[in-house]
């Protein structure tokens, strides 16, 4: 009998135990906890009881310091931020909190995808009733329009930074092959993707260092267009001629030789860093990936403005969901956090480019980087952040572009026919949208 | 019938506690086992992209999944995969067993721990490591060839090598896996067997074919069973080698692909409906197996 009570006992400490871990552990994920039973419902928190708000976003989405700053700023407001993991994790998360309803954040952080946000703009607060027209003149028009609804009556997000697309190169190789070498003269004289495919060509027979993949090539120039798959109804425009001709592009820099063999990421990086790779177009955060992957190449990289126009990579945004008690204090904390200077830190922080063009002026902002060789690379971000085109956005568009990739990555890989590789691609796109 | 019902529940609740005891696992597989299962039967029905309305559609997903020719890819994808890894798998553990059995190998417990650890390495790391020795271009594997004067390989070009480093992968890893459970099984045939061939002058091999391969027919099956059943869910290879957007050709398996219908395209009704036409595929090939390996007592 005492034995059987004693490890009754023990197996009840044990759960106990286990169950409290449990507990523990996903309270220590979080920036700060707490377990006093949630606020009543209210509209505003009432005097002398804290507005619990929480916040989702990604390493790298805004500044850490920020959000301590708003903690600061905000002493009436309980503001639990929880980093996730980004990438689809991130948008399927978010997306199924939308699903299930529930006990989800109030503040949520989002990738360009907010496009495809908008045809559930009912789930998140309509930003213009919190009075967010008051600030829409301090963000680059193109990137406030992104989170607003086609009538132009609902807001859904505040932006926060833009993903500006440049040109990295290597002035090294550029020189050493005889090629246009400093900004200037990129901007003046590479233009177009065909001159851009012929400067890449010289490169690569003189230096050994390639462009980018095929598949890099036909998404810089995808991004460049003002069209995507799909038009605001739904239509597919994949045939249209404007997709053909990022395919073709992509093929036609793939034939001259200039472009990189298709790999994995970590040989991508190897090559970066050995001087394979002498170009890549991308978006302004690839700076970072740039810096750790070719620590070698330090100081011999520049940024230019790319060749046929700047890309759309929208860069992220903070939204505000409808299931959250305290609207008007969410919408306080987002806008203290994208507020300029907040977005200038996270710049200088960790290179994210503001989407306040007041800020682009500032001399801190034009601070030299010795990785590339001490230009002041705020500059070209700039530039390139004023002039984007967006294209709409269609939730089915990762279909098609995954059926496009595959085929054009037979091209390189399997040296697969590219008319036929073209032809097989639409037929399986035409297969997907049928279901 | 009615009153053995109640006879169960009568037992069930005199021994309450124990069941008490053992509840959490049930409370657990319920909420985490069996509802997931009944909702992907409903959501195999429904077209849904995860936040908007569920739209019946009857049996037109099944309809279409099995005469998407991707699917079919990752059929045959799989089956390649699970041939090229598991035919040599078995057949090399089984005989790694025996000679680890025999009584003329010294060291036994250094060499079950050294065939058995590549099984508890984590899989995403050994992924990774792979993928970087089968570098298309700075690969290790491409330097050794060179280095002994062979042309360089683009191991990730071609579907067959992609297929073939995925199965070394299952190789490498589940080889001392199978071992165990096979050593397992050795030590339970009587030694007087091996005792009386060896009086009658059996060779080595008389002894592996005759006594050993016969007795183990349960553990054999046993193995072939399990093999199939996670050799036709190879995922985590596949997903992780695929650094780039898509997936290496060859390297789409049916749960790979079923994983990206639900969490990269969104379409988690037909994600459900891939998921059911896996388990019939598994039943089909598990009964075969079953019909193939039946233990000979049952003759």
């Amino acid at each position: 009998m005492n034995k059987k009570v004693s490890y009754l006992i023990v197996l009840t400490m044990m759960m106990a135990l286990i169950l409290s871990a449990c507990g523990g552990g996903k309270k220590n994920d979080e920036a700060s906890g707490s377990s006093e039973p949630s606020a009543s419902a209210s509209q505003s928190a009432p005097a002398g009881e804290k507005a619990k708000l929480t916040l989702w976003y990604w390493n790298g989405a805004i500044s850490d310091s920020s959000i301590e700053a708003a903690k600061a700023k905000f002493p009436n407001i309980e503001l639990k931020a929880e980093k996730l993991p980004p990438g689809d994790e991130y948008k399927t998360k978010l997306k199924t909190t939308l699903a299930g309803g529930g006990d989800g954040p109030d503040i949520v952080a989002m990738d360009s995808w907010v496009t495809e946000m908008l045809e559930y703009s009912d789930k998140f607060v309509n930003l213009y009733d919190q009075g967010a027209s008051e600030i829409k003149d301090q963000y680059l028009e193109w990137k406030w329009n992104m989170a607003a609804t086609p009538d132009k009556k609902t807001l859904i997000a505040l932006p926060i930074d833009v993903a500006p697309v440049v040109m990295f190169y290597r002035e090294d190789l550029f020189k050493q092959a005889g090629v246009p070498s400093t900004p200037e003269e990129i901007k003046a004289k590479v233009k177009t993707w065909d001159d851009y495919i012929a400067l890449a060509k010289t490169v690569k027979e003189k230096t050994k260092g390639s462009m980018g993949t095929i598949v890099d090539i036909y998404r810089n120039v995808i991004n460049q267009l003002p069209k995507r798959y799909f038009d605001e109804n739904g239509n597919f425009i994949g045939e249209d001629g404007h997709v053909k001709q990022a395919w073709d592009t992509a093929v036609k820099a793939y034939q001259s030789g200039a472009t990189f063999g298709m790999s994995s990421s970590s040989e991508a990086n190897a090559a970066l860093n050995n001087g394979s790779i002498a170009s890549t177009i991308g978006a302004s955060w690839v700076k970072g990936d740039l810096i750790a992957a070719a620590p070698d190449t330090a100081g011999k990289w520049r940024i230019a403005y790319p060749a046929g126009g700047v890309g759309n990579q929208g860069g992220s945004f903070f939204g505000v969901l409808k299931s959250t008690k305290y609207p008007k204090e969410a919408y306080e904390v987002i806008k203290f956090l994208v507020s300029p200077d907040n977005l200038k830190k996270a710049f200088l922080e960790f290179g994210n480019y503001p989407s306040t063009p007041s800020v682009y002026g500032d001399a801190d902002m034009k601070q030299p980087d010795a990785f590339f060789g001490n230009q002041a690379i705020g500059e070209v971000f700039g530039e390139a952040a004023k002039d984007v085109v967006v294209s709409h956005s269609d939730p089915r568009d990762g279909m098609v572009e995954d059926a496009i990739i595959q085929e054009l990555t037979l091209v390189d890989t399997n040296k697969k026919d590219p008319e036929k590789a073209w032809k097989d691609a639409l037929e399986n796109v035409k297969r997907n949208l049928q279901r | 019938m009615g009153t053995k019902v109640r006879h169960t529940w009568r037992e069930v609740i005199r021994s309450r506690t124990q069941y008490l005891f053992i509840s959490p696992f049930y409370i657990l597989f319920l909420v985490f086992g069996l509802f997931p299962i009944l909702f992907s039967a409903y959501l195999a029905l429904n077209k849904w992209d995860g936040i908007g309305e569920m739209k019946y559609v009857g049996f037109r997903q099944f309809q279409f999944i099995i005469t998407d020719p991707e699917f079919l890819d990752a059929v045959k994808n799989t089956f390649i995969i699970w041939a090229m890894a598991n035919i040599p798998l078995l057949c090399c553990a089984l005989v790694v067993a025996f000679l680890i059995n025999s009584a003329m190998v010294r060291f036994k417990d250094f060499y079950r721990i050294a065939y058995y650890l590549p099984n508890v390495t984590a899989m995403v790391a050994v992924v990774i490591i792979f993928q970087s020795f089968f570098g298309n271009h700075y690969g290790f594997a491409n330097y050794i060839l060179q280095k002994i004067g062979l042309h360089e390989v683009a191991w990730f070009n071609s579907a067959l090598t992609v297929q073939m480093i995925i199965a070394s992968m299952i190789f490498w890893r589940y080889l001392g896996y199978n071992m165990v459970i096979y050593l397992a099984g050795l030590q339970k045939i009587p030694s007087d067997l091996y005792e009386a061939a060896n009086l009658d002058g059996a060779t080595m091999w008389q002894t592996f074919t005759r006594i050993t391969v016969p007795m183990l027919r349960p553990i054999i099956l046993f193995t072939v069973m399990m093999s199939t059943i996670g050799g036709l869910q190879i995922f985590t290879e596949p997903q992780v080698l695929a650094t780039l957007q898509t997936p290496y050709q060859g390297s789409i398996t049916i749960l790979l692909y079923m994983y990206r219908e639900a969490f990269k395209f969104n379409n988690f009704g037909y994600a459900a409906a891939v998921s059911w036409v896996m388990f019939a595929i598994i039943m089909v090939v598990s009964f075969l197996n079953w019909r193939i390996f039946k233990p000979s007592d049952d003759r």
